[in-house]
């Protein structure tokens, strides 16, 4: 098996600089906004925002890998090293998360999360029964806990992939690819199992108990739509900046692997509509105070808009855009849908987060909103750039790279 | 060690079969005389679907007091049942419809089986909510849009009237589906057929298919739409059951992952319920070389997966329901795993949950032997899940004065086993007058059958 | 008997895939419009080789899908709120969220018994009776055979000429296709 253009890699440093770019203009806006004191609490919010936002991405490429091994995918192996250049940042996200632990932990004058004021937790009925779940050093280790085992998943998935690559012009090492491959594909099924508990939790943890009262049991399952949206509009951006630039092979690109990819993207679109609506409704028909007024805040006044634009975003115009057959297996139009899914995916976390800034918080878009999410999505971004440049573009050792290319629906 | 026995998929059959072979020994259950074994089968089972029609006669003629229904639990048998048997269904639509999206060529093997039994299981299901109406004869005027005496119509603000329209709906579109991919094997069993009246009522049947390529090609582009919107319907319709439960604001009902979580029990159940069956057909009618030891691993697999899929929600919604913080939604799960009805909960719990780990281990896996009785135990373990949603959230309801305890009368027994005798009468039917495997798709999937250069799009 | 037999086509069978592939691409080159292919499952890749113009089926389905959404919100609308208003539950008369489900159910409803009349008329099943019913040519494409029937009706047919195209395209079985025709009666 000789794979000349697996050897790939990418020498453009348009990306590079961009990344920078975003990160630098990311860390002035965010300097401007702590430069006042009154801004910290937003500056918070919309940190976890982008926090949330990057960490997204990178657990969905992960989520992604390990699907595509434990369904023993052919027409993703061409596409899994991009998964993987984001995957392998988990050390990365851990960084970005310590600001959050920083700002749960550090700030007195008002909350991130609400939980941290001891004193009213205590005093509220409901919310004291909440204490041995939602304290500090709790959180922390579950935090970590998390962490820990995405890490080590994603090193093993990354680091064997990766290595496989050395086979490339060498036939001795086909049959340890395959056994290798192999074991990628039995501890992709476990790890998905501890990916599903610990994804859920996490959006429990860092994102539902912004409102400590609140709850609701689809939450994990919502969070994960948007983490596999998320996933697969990263990896089809990619994917078409390196086909603009001509260093994706064609081969790779044909009209049945893009299918499978805009399929995906189509349906997981619905599958979010299917499950936010289905939280949505119960809620509302149900009625219950504690559970509606979650809701209630989102749908009056200018929250509204958001939430209207949110399904639109998310559901209605992926939906018409991609409806077509043709339409999904159009690099251009899974670029595009994937660029309204990112937008939708910030909308939503917006949507999630910002009402907890306090119930004066009106939806707006200024520097503090805006700032963190550009310098963490440049970090990720330049990241991402370093591991491309070091490694192979295309899993080129993977042993079923040959099905790839001629694969057919 | 080769990269293609390793890592690719198994052949779909275990030794190569000619086109011929195929049409004989998928038709043979058609063309012989039943077995003696099949006679036996089908008298002990319409022996049950005759208990059926005895509990009807008891319920039509004594009204719903004869059933165990009481104050606070007044949704009993019929319910769990019902919800019962729509999850049966599920697996058909899932094999017929998803699995031929998502191009998994083994699904051939199994589909008209499995959308056969969704036919059934919802022919089973509906009977339930129809005689739990009381008098349903009257039940075209409760359940549907029709202009009546009083000027007022149904209320479409009911989850019940939702079901109403989802699985008529169901029912209908898995039937057209279903029929659709029958005509081009009743063509052929028309071609077959050697009595006048056989090629006749087949001749009826298969609506004077030719085999004309101008007609192939409307018919696998309306085969595809029919699984694309399939797919989103069997997910919708035990969505919508799960909805006459959650939109309540009863603890232990009103929980918002029911919806999902449904639908992966639905397919849980229903992948149980194939099996077990499938497992017997292909014994019975010596099809081993086309539903293969790698067909029950596949099916395996769906079913582990569905069943982590429900442990997570079991899981959810315990943590949750402490997480709440709320007394009732804490005291309704703490009741179910302590209270008077423990042994249902822990049934439920181990069958579901516990005992499918087995399959984890590739040798299980792969033997029916072995498979058989997890098997067995999901079948129970679903049902039991469907008992413990409807009876234990109902029999303690908000006013302590009320509690009860539910307890199934014989008619209520006589219904349940008749329901089984329905469809498995109904099942054990359809293996002597319908090709069990579909056998254009059998064809079309055998290697060498398409033309060089071509490709499936 | 005073039954008689009239050509009303011509038929070429093929063992193989690739050969009734082959056949399709020769026949529609020799710019046949009246002919068919005749398979016992859908051969890939005959769509092109016969120079089929793609299915409108989708399009219509989605229309009438379009159809059933708008006939479920009205019929929900009109007879919930408008009709016989009734309140329930405290929800407001317009409560489009308890709609979506029956909404949903009824644009797939629509879709699904399109999708099927689509598949009795473009498939033009419900025709019982045809000269290939009755000769023993079914037999053989229901089962294990591939069949190219040229239409006696078309422009360019003549006995000759196609048992010849049938000759060029290297099938070795060919047959003319009779109807049997009935002075006295008609058709049978």
């Amino acid at each position: 098996m000789k794979n000349t253009e697996s050897t790939l890699q990418i020498e453009a440093k348009p990306l590079k600089t961009a990344a920078i770019i975003l990160a630098l203009l990311g860390a002035v806006l965010s300097g401007i906004v702590l430069s006042d004191k009154a801004n910290y609490s937003v500056f918070s919010f919309s940190y976890l925002l982008a926090f949330i936002f990057v960490w997204t991405a990178v657990i969905g490429c992960l989520f992604f890998v390990a699907l595509h091994h434990v369904t023993g995918a052919v027409w993703s192996v061409a596409y899994r090293r991009i998964a993987e250049s984001f995957a392998s940042n988990v050390g990365i996200i851990f960084i970005l998360f310590l600001p959050v632990a920083y700002f749960t932990y550090a700030y007195k004058d008002f909350h991130l999360y609400s939980w941290m004021d001891h004193h009213h937790m205590e005093e509220h009925p409901v919310l004291a029964g909440k204490l041995p779940y939602l304290n500090f050093n709790f959180f922390a280790i579950r935090a970590f806990a998390f962490f820990a085992i995405w890490f080590l998943f994603s090193r093993f998935f990354v680091k064997s992939s990766v290595q496989q690559d050395a086979s490339i012009g060498n036939s001795d090492l086909q049959a340890k690819n395959v056994r290798t491959t192999k074991k990628m594909r039995d501890l992709s099924g476990p790890f998905i199992i501890l990916f599903a508990y610990t994804t859920s939790f996490a959006g429990i943890d860092w994102i539902m108990s912004l409102d400590p009262l609140w709850f609701s049991t689809m939450y994990g399952v919502y969070i994960f739509s948007g983490v596999v949206l998320t996933a697969l509009s990263v990896i089809s951006l990619t994917l078409f900046s390196l086909e603009k630039k001509g260093l994706f092979p064609k081969e790779y690109l044909k009209k049945d692997h893009l299918y499978s990819l805009g399929a995906l993207l189509f349906a997981f679109s619905c599958f979010w509509a299917y499950i936010a609506f289905s939280q949505f409704m119960l809620i509302w028909y149900a009625n219950i105070p504690e559970e509606t007024e979650w809701f209630y805040h989102r749908m009056h006044g200018s929250w509204l808009t958001v939430t209207i634009a949110l399904a639109l975003i998310r559901f209605v115009i992926p939906f018409f855009m991609m409806l077509s057959r043709h339409a999904k297996m159009n690099i251009k139009m899974i670029a595009a849908v994937s660029v309204v899914q990112l937008v939708g995916q910030w909308i939503d976390l917006y949507w999630l987060i910002m009402p907890h800034v306090n119930k004066e918080y009106q939806p707006s878009l200024g520097i503090a909103e805006v700032g963190p999410t550009l310098l963490l999505t440049g970090l990720l971004l330049f990241f991402v750039h370093r591991f491309m440049s070091k490694n192979s573009l295309i899993a080129g050792g993977d042993p079923v790279l040959d099905r790839c290319k001629s694969f057919h629906l | 060690m080769s990269v293609d026995t390793i890592l690719r998929p198994a052949p779909l059959t275990t030794r190569e079969v000619s086109f011929q072979e195929l049409d004989n020994d998928i038709n043979r259950p058609l063309e012989s005389f039943p077995t003696f074994r099949w006679w036996i089968a089908i008298s002990i089972t319409s022996g049950m679907a005759t208990l059926f029609l005895v509990g009807i006669y008891y319920t039509v003629f004594y009204g719903i007091g004869t059933w165990g229904n009481n104050n606070p639990v007044g949704w009993g048998f019929a319910i769990v049942n019902f919800v019962f048997w729509i999850g049966i269904g599920h697996a058909g639509t899932l094999i017929s419809a998803i699995l031929f999206l998502l191009r998994q060529a083994w699904r051939t093997a199994i589909a008209r089986f499995a959308e056969a039994m969704t036919i059934f299981a919802v022919i089973c299901a509906l009977q339930f909510p129809l005689f739990h109406t009381g008098r349903p004869w009257l039940a075209a005027f409760w359940l549907l849009p029709l202009p009546n005496h009083n000027d007022i119509w149904v209320n479409f603000r009911s989850p019940l009237l939702w079901d109403v329209f989802a699985v008529s709906t169901y029912g209908l579109v898995s039937f057209m589906f279903w029929y659709t991919g029958l005509v081009p094997d009743f063509a052929t069993i028309r071609d077959r057929a050697k009595h006048p009246i056989r090629k006749m009522a087949y001749g009826i049947l298969s609506l004077g298919w030719t085999g004309s390529h101008r007609a192939w090609q409307h018919y696998e582009k309306a085969y595809l739409l029919f699984a694309g919107f399939a797919t989103p319907l069997v997910l919708s319709v035990h969505s919508v059951v799960s909805f006459d439960f959650a939109v309540s604001v009863i603890p232990g009902w009103h929980t918002t992952i029911f919806p999902p979580y449904f639908v992966a029990g639905a397919i849980f159940s229903g992948f149980g319920m194939v099996a077990t069956l499938i497992i017997i057909m292909r014994k019975m009618f010596k099809l081993e070389y086309l539903v293969t030891d790698d067909h029950l691993e596949l099916m395996n697999k769906v079913i582990i997966t569905t069943s982590m899929m429900v442990g997570f929600a079991y899981i959810t919604e315990l943590f949750i329901a402490w997480y709440s913080g709320v007394a009732y939604e804490r005291y309704a799960f703490m009741n179910r795993a302590v209270g008077p009805y423990a042994w249902a909960y822990w049934t439920m719990f181990s069958c579901n949950v516990i005992f499918p780990q087995l399959l984890w281990f590739k040798k299980i896996r792969r033997s029916a032997l072995l498979m058989y009785p997890i098997i067995i135990l999901i079948n129970v373990g679903m049902w039991f899940e469907r008992f413990v949603i409807v009876v234990s959230s109902l029999h303690r309801d908000y006013l302590p004065s009320s509690w009860d305890y539910f307890t199934p009368t014989i008619i209520d027994w006589f219904l349940f086993i008749g329901s089984f005798g329905i469809f498995l009468t109904l099942m054990l039917l359809f293996c002597r007058f319908l090709p069990t495997i579909s056998i254009a798709e059998a064809k079309a999937f055998s290697p060498g059958a398409q033309p060089s250069g071509a490709h499936h799009e | 008997m005073s039954n008689e037999k009239k050509l009303v086509g011509m038929v070429g069978l093929y063992d193989t895939p690739d050969e009734l592939a082959g056949a399709a691409v020769k026949v529609r080159d020799a710019k046949y419009q009246k002919w068919d292919c005749h398979t016992p499952y859908p051969l890939h890749g005959l769509d092109d080789a016969m120079g089929l113009k793609p299915s409108p089926i989708p399009y219509i389905t989605l229309s009438a899908g379009f159809v059933g959404i708008s006939a479920a919100l009205l019929l929900q609308g009109w007879m919930s709120a408008v009709d016989y208003p009734v309140r329930i539950g405290g929800k407001p008369m317009w409560s489009w969220p308890a709609f979506v489900p029956i909404t949903f159910e009824l644009f797939v409803l629509f879709s699904c018994v399109t999708i099927m009349g689509c598949v009795v008329l473009f498939c033009k099943l419900g025709k019982w009776h045809s000269p290939l019913h009755d000769s023993d040519i079914m037999k053989e494409v229901t089962s294990t055979r591939f069949a190219v029937v040229l239409d006696s009706e078309d422009s360019n047919f003549t006995e000759e000429k196609a048992q010849k195209l049938l000759e060029e395209t290297g099938c070795k079985d060919i047959r003319p296709l009779h109807q049997i025709v009935d002075v006295e009666g008609g058709l049978i």
